[in-house]
This record gives structure tokens, sequence and C-alpha cells, in this order.
């Protein structure tokens, strides 16, 4: 029991937060420095071999899908869920009740001067120079003034925990069950993409150019057709701004060159296939495969290797590979519409032009992972931008003053404003010595655990 | 982009940095010499730097036909741009002339790295042609900039008890000097949750997905938990005082490696920025 109680206690902890949070940065820093997604080769040779077993056998290769990692998150997840449990009526009871003058009077660790207001001062007009509002209230005969401002902000943290929950959570569900596909042609083609149950059909495909043949954008315009309801939807989409059908967005991803295959029997026509860059055409009859290994559209070479002269097809040329039987057998490089023969076969490259690729993805979770966005900035707002802070004094017999004043964030800083604003609108007789505790938590006061033996370990303040 | 603009915008850089240096030499006389006026003049100088960088940003924009946030040149001046706005709010608010002998040296490092960058004025790629991006590189800026000034706030902090007696009273206490670190980085910490959030927004508009644990955005989010744990440890361990100062420090170590070191270091597909 005791230890159940322990692990629970740890669980819902701030302390196990910190502890997670390092670890976490320290392995993101490793993942950010191992190359992830490599294939296993990779690592046995760049790295020492001891070294490439280890990160493949920790599944440092993938990290940030590792088994460890997401029970790292889940937990984190896990300590922010008990943590915002725990915190809440504690919060709850705090804002409603805990900034009250009766719940300040009885403390005496705040900020605290004996202060005389000038002649023409009121105590009012201290809290209007400080944007506070008083109210007056009598208390044991003495007159009291109380202003608390902000107090909504004591609800930011917790916003923000409850941000990064759905944020986590989101992320690790969409990283699960997000659909991550896409699909690639040149236009006039349509294709079938199963795993969205849709055809795609590329109607068009353009490379705008600036003079200097920089690319100043890609845009396809595709009809996507869902095969079950057999609706249909056309749109553009272009990089930075994604065409959005049936709850799906397609994103022009990237590009590359493709020609029309043609295969001859002497001058039977044996097979014509469109190729992009890495494909092939393969024959029926006798194990013959040629590959569109490259392709260069201004094709160029001084002996040190083919390259373009402009993005333009002046001078198009395709680098092929053949292959027999599965093994290699040549590479050469040929211009289009000029003939390759092997024996009685003959194969041409003709009407290069470039392909799109197209992602498509559906990520169902997005929406979720944006709102937690939203709440943690929202918290962090609250938290930071909102702080709670509080004045209070009391009007003694003898024209002076007791001034009190208590912030959780940056106390000293809010104290100095108030004294600034005393000495600007009288004169501080007594400043009373301001104890370490100043900037007590304001949860602290009701924050004891349900069996009232132990605090909570973020409780401190 | 046409030649007087050039000629106009390379003017108004240079005089900017070296704004940027004579004002860094002030600060450091007046924080050997103790002399009030040096420091005066230093603020002076960097108001001064402050403002021909901001005219240089705006006539490169005006060059550009664009925003000036989208290579690495760019990136840079406008962090020292960040740095200087940042510190300029920071010493209305706190008038700690001091913070300027820690901060200015930082703003004259990463205005010299920019001076470094090619300059070249360039047509955009097409992913960079984004208003996310500028939101993003706007609003990391601005944290950069938060953290810059707080890493030097904390920096003073470290060396104050070498200072003299007479020094120290002249200034704000270790106290004050840590909570005005902590509400500087409060800011910046915010800023960088956006620059996150709109960093991650262009991503996924421009990629198809809005995190991928790219080492550029995996820096981020390190620099990111790094000032989250200093937030804790704040309220958790009682890390107050030297242990945060070398938090907010080792912070801005982690601000300057995601935006230099991994574009030097790591291949990422931010490095052509
Ligand atoms: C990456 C994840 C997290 C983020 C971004 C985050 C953010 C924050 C922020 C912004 C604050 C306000 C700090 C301040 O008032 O000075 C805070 C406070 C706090 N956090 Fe977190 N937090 C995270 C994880 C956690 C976890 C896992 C716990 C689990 C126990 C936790 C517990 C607390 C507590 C108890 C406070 C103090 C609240 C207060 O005194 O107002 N945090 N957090």
């Amino acid at each position: 029991m005791k230890l159940l109680k322990k692990i629970w206690k740890v669980f819902h902890s701030m302390k196990c937060a910190i502890v997670l949070l390092v670890i976490l940065a320290a392995v993101c820093v490793a993942g950010s420095l191992i190359p992830q997604g490599e294939v296993a080769s990779y690592y046995m040779t760049v790295y020492p071999a001891w070294a490439g077993k280890l990160i493949l056998a920790a599944g440092l290769d993938d990290m940030f899908s590792a088994w460890w990692f997401i029970v790292m998150a889940g937990l984190l997840c896990l300590n922010l869920i008990l943590c915002s449990i725990l915190r809440f009526p504690r919060l709850l009871q705090n804002y409603r009740e805990g900034y009250t003058l009766e719940a300040r009077r009885k403390q005496d660790r705040p900020e605290s001067w004996r202060w005389m207001p000038a002649a023409e001062t009121s105590v009012r007009d201290v809290f209007l120079a400080l944007r506070f509002k008083p109210a007056v209230q009598e208390a044991d005969g003495d007159v009291w003034h109380y202003a608390v401002r902000c107090r909504i902000g004591i609800w930011g943290s917790w916003l923000c925990h409850l941000g990064m929950i759905a944020v986590i959570i989101g992320f690790g569900l969409g990283q699960k069950y997000m659909l991550d596909t896409y699909v690639y042609g040149v236009p006039g083609q349509e294709k079938p993409v199963e795993e969205a149950g849709i055809r795609v059909a590329i109607d068009d495909f353009e490379v705008k150019l600036r003079d200097d043949y920089t690319v100043e954008q890609y845009q396809a315009k595709l009809t996507v057709k869902d095969e079950k309801t057999g609706k249909e939807e056309s749109g553009t989409t272009k990089v930075n701004a994604p065409f959005h059908a049936f709850g799906m967005d397609f994103f022009q991803n990237s590009t590359g060159w493709a020609a029309t295959a043609k295969a001859y029997k002497g001058n039977e026509l044996l097979d014509e296939q469109v190729l992009c860059q890495g494909e092939f055409i393969s024959l029926e009859e006798i194990p013959l495969q040629v590959q569109m290994t490259a392709f260069y559209p201004d094709y160029y070479n001084d002996g040190t290797g083919p390259t373009t002269l402009t993005p333009l097809l002046k001078n198009p040329v395709v680098i092929y590979t053949i292959y027999y039987d599965g093994n290699f057998f040549q590479m050469d490089a040929i211009g289009t519409g000029l003939p390759i023969q092997i024996g009685d076969y003959r194969f041409v490259f003709e009407n290069p032009r470039q392909y799109t690729l197209i992602q498509i993805v559906k990520d169902p979770t997005m929406t979720y992972v944006a709102l937690g966005g939203i709440l943690v900035v929202l918290g962090i707002v609250l938290a930071f931008f909102c702080r709670t802070e509080e004045l209070w004094m009391r009007e003694n017999a003898d024209g002076t003053c007791a001034v009190y004043c208590r912030s959780v964030k940056g106390a000293e800083l809010f104290a100095d404003a108030v004294e600034e604003a005393l000495r600007a609108d009288g004169e501080i007789i007594t400043v009373w010595q301001s104890s370490e505790n100043s900037s007590t938590n304001e949860i602290s006061a009701g924050e004891k655990e349900e069996e009232g033996e132990h605090v909570t370990d973020f409780n401190h303040r | 982009m046409s030649q007087t603009l050039i000629t106009a915008e390379n003017i108004l850089f240079y005089v900017t940095v070296i704004a940027y240096f004579v004002s860094t030499a002030c600060y450091f006389y007046y924080f050997a010499a103790r002399s009030g006026r040096a420091a005066q003049i230093a603020t002076t100088l960097i108001t001064a730097g402050f403002v021909f960088h901001t005219l240089s940003l705006i006539v490169r924009g005006i060059g550009a036909g664009r925003v000036p946030l989208s290579n690495q040149f760019e990136f840079a001046t406008a962090f020292a741009w960040g740095i200087a706005l940042c510190y300029l709010l920071a010493y209305r608010k706190f008038r700690v002339s001091a913070m300027g002998t820690f901060i200015a040296p930082i703003l004259f490092l990463i205005i010299g790295y920019a001076a470094m960058q090619s300059r070249e004025v360039r047509d955009l790629m097409p992913a960079l042609q984004s208003n996310w991006l500028v939101l993003h590189v706007s609003t990391a800026i601005i944290s950069y900039g938060s953290f810059a000034v707080s890493c030097g706030i904390s920096l003073l902090y470290l060396f104050y008890d070498r200072l003299s007696a007479e020094r120290q009273s002249a200034m704000p206490d270790k106290k004050k000097l840590d909570q005005m670190s902590y509400r500087v980085i409060t800011f910046g910490f915010l800023f960088l949750t956006i620059v996150m959030i709109t960093g991650a927004i262009w991503a996924q508009r421009a990629w198809g997905h809005y995190w991928t644990w790219d080492p550029k955005e995996t820096w981020s989010f390190i620099t990111w938990l790094i000032y989250a744990l200093y937030l804790h440890l704040r309220i958790n361990r009682h890390w107050i005082g030297k242990r945060t100062a070398i938090f907010a420090v080792v912070g801005f170590v982690c601000v300057i490696f995601t935006f230099i070191g991994v574009n030097t270091f790591i291949p990422s597909i931010h490095s052509y920025a």
C-alpha cells in the first residue's frame, strides 16, 4: 500500500515532470545528431561497429517512433493529466475564496510598509495609480482597503498543461491514424489511390519559371473522384496552398522528368508507357528491361559528368540503363526520339515532360492539436502576463497606513512599483522586513494532500 | 533591387554595425571606468544604431519587394534588430545600464555574423513564399531577442559578486536582477511558443506535416524544453539566483545553436534558409 502510495505520489509530482523533461531534452539532442530513418547499412558504415549496433538495437535510427520514446511521451502526458486533475479543485477553491481580505489579514509575510499619505492624497489615489480598484471593508474596528487584480491569472499554468495534454495525445494519435500517401504522374493521367478510396486525375501541371530560370511556383490542377459516391471535386494545388477535397489535403510535393517510352519489335509496337525518372519498361517475351535512369532537358557534358544548362527542353537527353535477366547490361545517354537498338528490339523515349508528385494527407487529430496549441499560448499569457497581484492597506488612527502587497511572480518588482507609488503620494515611515516567502504560492493555502499529512511537492513557494 | 537602394542599404547597414560596435566599447568603458557619461553615450548609440538598422531593413524590404525575413543574412540581421529592440524595451522598463555591458557584445556578435553572410537579394523559392513564414520569423526575432537580453542580465548577475559594494549599490540587487531575467524569459517563452506554432502551420501548408522532428524543429523544441524546465525548477526546486542565471545562459546557447549551429552542422530541410 505504502509503495502504491509512493508510486502515485511520484507520478503526479512536478519532480517527476522535471526528470521527464530533462530526459526528453537529452534524447532529442541524440535524435537531432543521429540522422533518422536511414537504412541499417548506413549506421554500420558511418559509425564504429559497436555504435552502429547500439543505434539499431535501441531504435535510435527512428527514435521519435521508438516504443520507449512513445512510453516517455505517454508518461509525461499521464503526469500532466494527474497533476491537472489534482490541482483543479484547489485552484477553483483558491480562485473563489483565496483572494479576500480575511485570507490576507491572517498572513504576515508579504512586503509591507508604514506609510503616511501626503495631505492631498487619499489611499484610494495610490490604488488607482497602480491600476487597482479598492474595496473598503471594516474588520475588528479597523478600516481596510483591499484589491486584487488578474485573479484569472492563476489558471494560466493549468490551462497551459491542458493544452499540452491535447497536443501530446493529438500528435500521438495523429501519427498512428493519419492517412499519408502520394500519387504521381503527368498531365492526362488518372491514378487510383486505394487507401484513400479515391482516383486522382492530373489535369494540368505547370512549373512557372522566372527569367533567371529559378522556380516561382509549381502548380497542379487536379480532379479527385470519390470511388464510393462517384462525386468529383476539381481544384489547384500549389506549394504553400494545398487543395482540399473529401476531407483530405493534396500537396504539391515535388517534381521530376518523365517521358513516353515505346518498345518495338521490327515495326510492331509492343508496349508504350509513361516513365518517370527511375522507372522501367519491361518486355514480356524476353527478360529485357530499360530504365529511364536520369534526364537532362538541356544536356551538357564537358567530361566532368552530365549536367543541364537550363531547365528548358533545348537538348533533351535520357540516361538509360539496360538490364538483361536482372543483370546490368549497358548504360548510355540518348537524345529523345532516337532509337536504342538491342537485337531485334528497339526502344524510343519521346515527349519528355515534367511529372508532379502529389502528397495526400488526412490527419484526423490536427484540429485538436491546434486547439491544444491555442490553449498553451493562452495559458502562458494568463500565467505570465495576467499576474495576480494584491494590495491592501489598513488606515491607522494616527493617520498613517499599513500597506501590504503580494504577488507570486516577480514579487520584488511589484513591490518596487508599489513603493514608488507610495513615495510619489506620501512618505514611507517604516519598511517592514519582507520575508523570503513573500512570494508564497497562491495555491499553497489549500494545497494539503487529502490525508492532510504531507504537502505536495509543487507548493513550496 | 536598384543600385541606389543597394548602396543605401549598405551604408545604413554599416553605420548600424559601427554604432553597435562603438556602443559596445562605450559600455565596456563605462563598466571598467564607472563612467556614467560613457553609459549615456552607449545607450544613445545603440538607440541611433537601432534607428539606422530599422531603416536598412525597410530599404531592403522595398528593394526586394517583400518582407526581408527569408535568408540567413536577413534572419541574422533581423535577430540583431530583435536584440536591440528587446534591450531598449528592457532598458526603458528597468533603467539598468550595466545590462548593456553584457547585451551589446551579443548584439555586436550577431550583427557581425550577419555581415559575414551573402547579402544578395534573391527571389524566393516557392516554399518560402508564405505569410506564415513571415510571422514565424518575426516572432522568432522577438523571442530570441528576449532570450539574449535575459542572458545578458544573467551574466550581469553572475558577475555581480565581483563588483565593489559601491558599484553594487548603484544597481538593482541580485534578487531584482533575477526577477528581471525571469520576466524577460517569460516574454521570450511566450514568443518561442508562438514561433513553434506558426512554424508548424507553415510546415503543414508547405510540406503536409506540421511536425517531422527535423533537426531545426527538434532544436527549437529542446530550447523550449530548457526554458520550460527553467520555469518549473524555479517553482519546484527553488532554483532562483545563480543556478537559474546559469540556466538562462545555457538556454541562450541553445538558441544560438538552433539558429546557427543546426544550419552549419546538421542537414535539415531548413538548411536552405
Ligand atoms: C512540456 C510540458 C509543460 C509545459 C509547457 C508546462 C508549462 C508550465 C508553465 C508555463 C507554468 C507556469 C510557470 C510559472 O508560473 O512560473 C507551469 C507551472 C507548473 N507546472 Fe508545468 N508545464 C509542463 C509540464 C508539467 C508537468 C508534466 C507537470 C506535472 C506535475 C507540471 C506541473 C506544474 C506545476 C505544479 C506548476 C506550478 C503552477 C503554479 O504554481 O501556478 N508541468 N507549467
